[in-house]
């Protein structure tokens, strides 16, 4: 449904001169590049469409493979099929170019190839690519993927669907081209290319298929196996209840739909490495220990208990036998300097751990899918209900397995609810989702609007916070939330507004027979949606639009002139915009936007009402237009706000933005096929969280044949009440440290055989994975070398002598080892 | 336990660094060569009318209340540079994203990577930091598309530091001067690294590609964090800035001072041979209120010609702007080469550069640079009849010693530009 609109939108918007500044100004921060934050295309611009045609493969062709013992070698083989299609359009690219240039070297070299080759993990898929040194590998390839383009599912070609996230089988690679994104758009094209479309033939530029109708579903498919980092404001309450200590402010993330949790964006670059590293070690410093120890003795024993169980804290998991050992290394190592020294050193180390800043949602195989474990529910239930670490009632229910019982998840699901710190969480979801967060630093012009102090600011803040939180506590729904009349206000504030004053701080006042009903009319959402001199038909309306309908417009054309219209003392704000928006190139957006924001001309930009607009009178008069449920007249934001609340848009979006929210997804999961399975037991705002954990997304995980359990899987329960039998790793015995195993010398290993094999290559750079098999009769430590072309920069699963020339690669603790027969994988990546 | 920061406030008669090892002399060969990059952006496009300079490439000037009138002392020392086409980007977001990468995703000879991380991956390598960003209320909308520029490969932005107290800690902070102790926290912080990244490769055997490229990331941060604890320093910390809200708009003055001193310490320091001072970003909500402006400088950059007093208002946030540019080829020029042979300003290429063209249109057209310092035949005005800018970020990593054809998206356009590099 809102696909359509998007359709709609699209071709509407062919010559459309939307506002760019406001349509930027508001979404700004807050949408960022929907989806990305995946491997490629992300936040750059790609190269997509036009240009000229393609100037050849990348690659120099056999400029010699890895070296080394066994190395498969080759460049990208002689692949440059030809610049443009004999007899095209000029510009126009043959699928082979498009194929190669397009969406080969950028894409699939980097995220395909990897698996989908005869022996990998997805060797036994229906999409297998040649090798990319075989002659005619392009021919090959457009064979293989063209019955994948024709072959649809929901609409949306296989080929496409598939490393979209979009197949109700899920992908085992993950969501690797999420929809939206520039790279969903890129393999949508070849697609249609392959579908037979000959772009070059008709002259005319392939767009992209629509993206697929929200699917109707039985079952929602589960989204794939996942890491997510923990969130800036996840890890400060996490450091508060582990530590007592309030964390360090930390690099901003990247937004997405507002939203600031979004698994795919967050990572860890080397500037919040740092700030981790930092934190970690004040923390460390500062912290009381007799929160963290489990006993009194200064003790070897302590610390290996300690180890256990505040580990088990830390991790949200129990610690396997390695993990304990490394722990009880650096103890060993650090407490040369005394038993406290040890044990804050080991607490510095879990800090930066990424088990301690990933949450796993992995899981453990089970048939064709993965379940998670009880104790990744543990922490699910923890940071989707209270934003933080699991309690101890939480994990305990872990360590027993009682939280594989559904009926114990909605049970612990009714505990949390009730306490206050869900009631923050839906504060903290009402900030992003309505982008109010940025109240206290949206510019106003101080000497038209005096009366706006920071205490008002923040006094409006209060006043969402307290109404939201109070709705979700005391069962109110979105009726409320956009008609109450009951308001939260302080005397100050009350004042500001002109209305009665409370009885108490925060009290509520009946504002029945006033303007000022319904969160539409809080200063937090009329001041951050307003400009620093005037209010802003554009951006409240773009509000309403994406926010509340989920009704995403497109970035508007370049080479408009796209001014706003200038404050002009004989015109009202709305003659101003109506004037602005006249120009056809412009109504074509324009109509979906302005007259949603006339309706709040009432309200001045520093969110009091107005009776007159500087001395012209205010029609308020608005309308929305090709929205699939809320097509509406009305007058003010009363009448808006009584649309909104009996919309089913309305509805399915504040559903939408709670799975965004909640999974930290953003387009990954099929979002109406989750809308409809959440509406069945949505009545009460607060409803929405206990919906969430009865989802199969909320238990299952997809992942690829090649993926392994989570670690420690075998030391937890499978089922409710397997505990006892759940084994409990052993520790290292005390004395010296736990030293690594001598290193190897440089000489090779005999009977270590070392298989390069490169996996992508540009003009640059290559990738190459290797293997190393034990070809002896007995166990033996790793060491291979290889001569290698080019310098490494990223190096995995393998440690190097080297960047550059003759290399001595050795494992890493836990691969440096191999049984006879056995294998170990690294890989790398090199720059030429 | 840990050995907490050891600062020395010296009060010094130079205003950032006293350098305390022995200045090693350039080689011969490298003098007049930019051996450091320095970029300095900042947003909304420009009114090219204003911007302009007027004369011809050897002969022109600055005309009376242009944007560029306060670089007026620095003439002699700049290409302007006027005609460049971003051909991968177009509009706000577009053009910030395209600004430093043009374009160039995965498989392109780039990688995706921003000008500033190319080059500091080929010659910062061994450096303290590889590179070094600082942003001036660059955290107010959270990271996205708008607000970042430096991307260390396709969609992975690097995040500048908009606290200049929190830089400060960063690069000062951790002085691992402590003579005895100090070997003991290394020790002990290189296991910590190395148990973290045990933990990272045993994550990475389990989960599936979208999320390896994830921990690859991470472990490559790991990397940076590794050199920059245990490379060593050979100079003594400055003052530290003062306290500041890296929020606060009307503090932006301040901030930006504060950024461009620690910018230029990390040069003059040699912890790093590539910096940026990110001035807010595309769309900037800031008012320049300390000039009087009232209005967002964003709107204000899209003020009509007919409206010529929210015109003034833009010109006079920009001539500040550009003055501030002054003050930080000022600030390189008294500072003196850690390596010896003349200031900082003779070594480092300092960059200039805005997201857009025209801001009234919104295209990425006829973007205007302006490039100071180390550069070649410096007092030069070059017009381009809409190259793609690609050939700038060509000239920029040749003059640094980066042999490319190509930057971004190789099809844009091959070599540099003509009478640059």
């Amino acid at each position: 449904m809102r696909r359509a609109l998007a359709m709609t939108l699209a071709a509407a918007l062919a010559a459309c001169g939307a506002d760019a500044d406001s349509k930027s100004q508001t979404r700004d921060g807050t949408d960022a590049d929907a989806g990305t934050g995946g491997s490629t295309g992300g936040g750059t611009p790609g190269s997509g469409g036009g240009g000229t045609p393609g100037t050849g493969g990348g690659g120099s062709p056999g400029t010699g493979g890895a070296g080394g013992s066994a190395a498969t070698g080759g460049g990208s083989g002689g692949g440059t099929a030809g610049t443009s299609g004999a007899g095209g359009a000029p510009g126009c690219e043959t699928n082979e170019v498009f194929f190669e240039t397009r969406v080969y070297d950028p894409i699939m070299s980097r995220t395909c190839a990897n698996c989908h080759i005869a022996g990998g993990a997805a060797g036994a898929t229906r999409l297998v690519l040649p090798p990319h040194d075989a002659p005619d590998w392009i021919a090959q390839s457009l064979a293989a993927m063209t019955p994948l383009a024709e072959e649809l599912v929901r609409d949306v070609p296989l080929l496409v669907a598939k490393p979209a996230g979009l197949h109700p089988g899920g992908h085992g690679g993950g969501t690797l081209t999420p929809p939206g994104s520039i790279d969903y758009q890129a393999l949508a094209n070849l697609a249609t290319r392959l579908q037979g479309e000959d772009p070059c033939a008709s002259g005319t530029p392939v767009d992209p298929p629509p993206p697929p109708d929200d699917p109707t579903c039985d079952v929602e498919p589960p989204g794939a196996r996942s890491l997510r980092r923990l969130s800036h404001v996840e890890y400060a309450h996490t450091i508060h209840d582990l530590f007592g200590l309030e964390a360090d402010a930390l690099a901003p993330d990247r937004v997405v739909h507002g939203f600031d949790n979004n698994g795919a964006a967050l990572g860890v670059t080397a500037l919040l490495a740092d700030q981790y590293r930092t934190s970690a070690e004040r923390l460390a410093t500062e912290v009381d220990l007799n929160r963290v120890l489990p006993c009194g003795e200064h003790t070897r024993d302590c610390a290996v208990s300690f180890a256990r169980h505040f580990g088990r804290k830390m991790f949200r998991r129990p610690l396997t036998a390695d993990e304990l050992a490394s722990a009880m290394g650096i103890y060993d190592l650090a407490a040369e300097d005394g038993f406290e020294v040890g044990v804050r050193w080991v607490l510095t180390a879990w800090l930066q751990s990424p088990n301690f800043l990933y949450r796993t949602e992995l899981g453990r195989r089970e048939g064709d899918h993965f379940v998670l474990t009880p104790y990744e529910i543990a922490a699910e239930l923890s940071y989707l209900f209270w934003q933080t670490t699991p309690d101890d009632t939480l994990l305990d229910l872990a360590a027993t397995g009682d939280l594989l019982d559904p009926a114990v998840v909605a049970r612990e699901a009714a505990r949390m609810l009730a306490d206050p710190r869900s009631a923050e969480t839906m504060r903290r979801f009402t900030e992003r989702w309505l982008g109010i967060d940025r109240l206290p630093i949206v510019t106003r012009d101080g000497t038209l609007f005096p009366a706006l102090t920071l205490e008002i600011r923040a006094a409006m803040a209060e006043e969402t916070s307290r109404f939201v939180t109070g709705l979700w506590t005391g069962g109110g729904t979105l009726d409320d939330l956009f008609r109450s009349t009951q308001r939260p206000l302080t005397p100050a504030l009350a004042a500001y507004y002109g209305l009665p004053a409370p009885a108490a701080d925060w009290a509520p006042v009946d504002v029945t027979g006033t303007p000022y009903a319904g969160v539409l009319t809080q200063g937090s959402v009329l001041v951050t949606h307003a400009l620093p001199t005037t209010s802003s038909p554009i951006h409240r309306g773009l509000f309403v639009r994406e926010r509340l309908l989920c009704q995403d417009l497109p970035d508007p054309p370049a080479n408009l002139d796209t001014s706003p219209p200038a404050v002009d003392p004989s015109l009202s704000t709305r003659e101003r915009y109506v004037a602005h928006s006249r120009n056809p190139a412009c109504a074509g957006c324009h109509t979906l936007i302005d007259p949603i924001g006339f309706a709040f001309e009432h309200y001045d930009a520093a969110g009091r009402w107005r009776d007159d607009d500087g001395g012209h009178a205010i029609d308020a008069q608005g309308e929305i237009v090709r929205s699939p449920a809320s097509d509406a007249q009305f007058d003010g934001v009363a009448e808006l706000s009584a649309v909104l609340a009996g919309s089913d848009d309305v509805r399915a979006c504040y559903l939408s933005q709670w799975v965004r929210y909640g999974f930290g997804v953003d387009d990954a999961l099929p979002l109406g096929c989750y809308v409809n399975r959440l509406g069945e037991n949505f009545e009460a705002l607060h409803d929405i969280l206990p919906a969430l954990t009865g989802t199969t997304h909320f238990r299952e995980r997809t992942g690829g044949d090649t993926e392994l359990d989570v670690a420690g899987a075998d030391l937890v329960p499978t089922a409710p009440g397997s505990a006892p039998e759940m084994p409990e790793p052993e520790v290292p015995p005390s004395g010296p440290p736990s030293e690594p195993p001598p290193p190897p010398g440089d000489d090779v290993t005999p009977g270590a055989v070392l298989v390069l094999e490169e996996v992508s290559r540009w003009q640059t750079g290559y990738c190459a994975n290797a293997h190393v098999d034990n070809t002896t009769d007995a166990e033996l430590q790793w060491v291979v070398a290889a001569d290698i072309e080019g310098r490494i920069n990223n190096l995995w699963n393998a440690e190097r002598s080297a960047d550059s020339g003759r290399v001595v690669f050795r494992g890493v603790q836990w691969n440096a080892t191999l049984a006879p027969g056995q294998r170990a994988e690294f890989g790398y990546c090199a720059d030429l | 336990m840990l050995d907490r920061r050891r600062f020395t406030l010296a009060l010094l008669a130079a205003p950032f660094l006293a350098l305390t090892a022995t200045p090693r002399r350039a080689r011969a060969q490298d003098a007049g060569r930019a051996r450091r990059l320095l970029i300095f952006s900042s947003p909304n496009g420009t009114i090219h009318r204003h911007w302009r300079p007027m004369g011809g490439e050897n002969d022109f000037v600055f005309p009376e209340g242009s944007i560029l009138e306060p670089l007026t002392p620095w003439r002699d020392r700049l290409l302007v540079i006027d005609g460049l086409n971003f051909l991968t980007g177009n509009n706000h977001e577009g053009g910030q994203a395209a600004m430093l990468t043009n374009g160039g995703g995965a498989g392109t000879p780039t990688r995706g990577a921003s000008l500033d991380q190319f080059v500091a991956r080929r010659i910062g390598a061994a450096d303290r930091f590889a590179s070094l960003e600082f942003g001036v209320l660059t955290d107010i909308w959270g990271a996205n598309t708008q607000t970042r520029m430096s991307y260390s490969e396709a969609g992975q932005f690097v995040h500048p530091e908009a606290s200049p107290q929190r830089a400060f800690d960063r690069m000062f902070g951790d002085l691992a001067g402590g003579p005895s102790g100090a070997a003991r926290q290394r020790a002990l912080r290189r296991s910590v690294l190395d148990a973290s990244r045990t933990d990272l490769a045993d994550l990475h055997r389990r989960v599936g590609r979208a999320e390896q490229l994830k921990l690859e990331a991470h472990l490559e941060a790991l990397r940076g964090v590794e050199q920059s604890l245990f490379s060593e320093l050979s100079c003594e910390a400055p003052q530290a800035p003062a306290a500041l809200d890296k929020d606060r708009n009307d503090d932006f003055p301040a901030l930006l001072d504060a950024q461009t001193r620690l910018a230029v310490s990390a040069l003059a320091c040699g912890m790093t041979h590539v910096a940026s001072v990110q001035l807010s970003h595309t769309v900037s909500p800031v008012v320049f209120s300390w000039v009087g402006n009232a209005e967002g400088h964003h709107s204000l950059s899209h003020a009509a010609d007919e409206q010529p007093e929210l015109v003034g208002q833009f010109v006079l946030a920009e001539r500040w702007v550009a003055e501030r540019f002054g003050a930080l080829l000022d600030l390189l020029n008294n500072t003196p080469d850690p390596d010896g042979g003349g200031s900082l300003l003779d070594s480092t290429l300092v960059l200039w550069t805005k997201e857009m063209g025209d801001s009234r249109a919104h295209v990425c057209e006829s973007v205007p640079f302006v490039m100071a310092g180390a550069v070649p035949a410096p007092g030069r005005y070059l017009r381009f009849g809409g190259d793609s800018h690609a050939r700038l970020l060509v000239s920029v990593c040749r003059l640094l010693g980066v042999d490319v054809e190509t930057f971004g998206d190789p099809t844009t356009s091959v070599g540099g530009l003509a009478g640059v590099a």
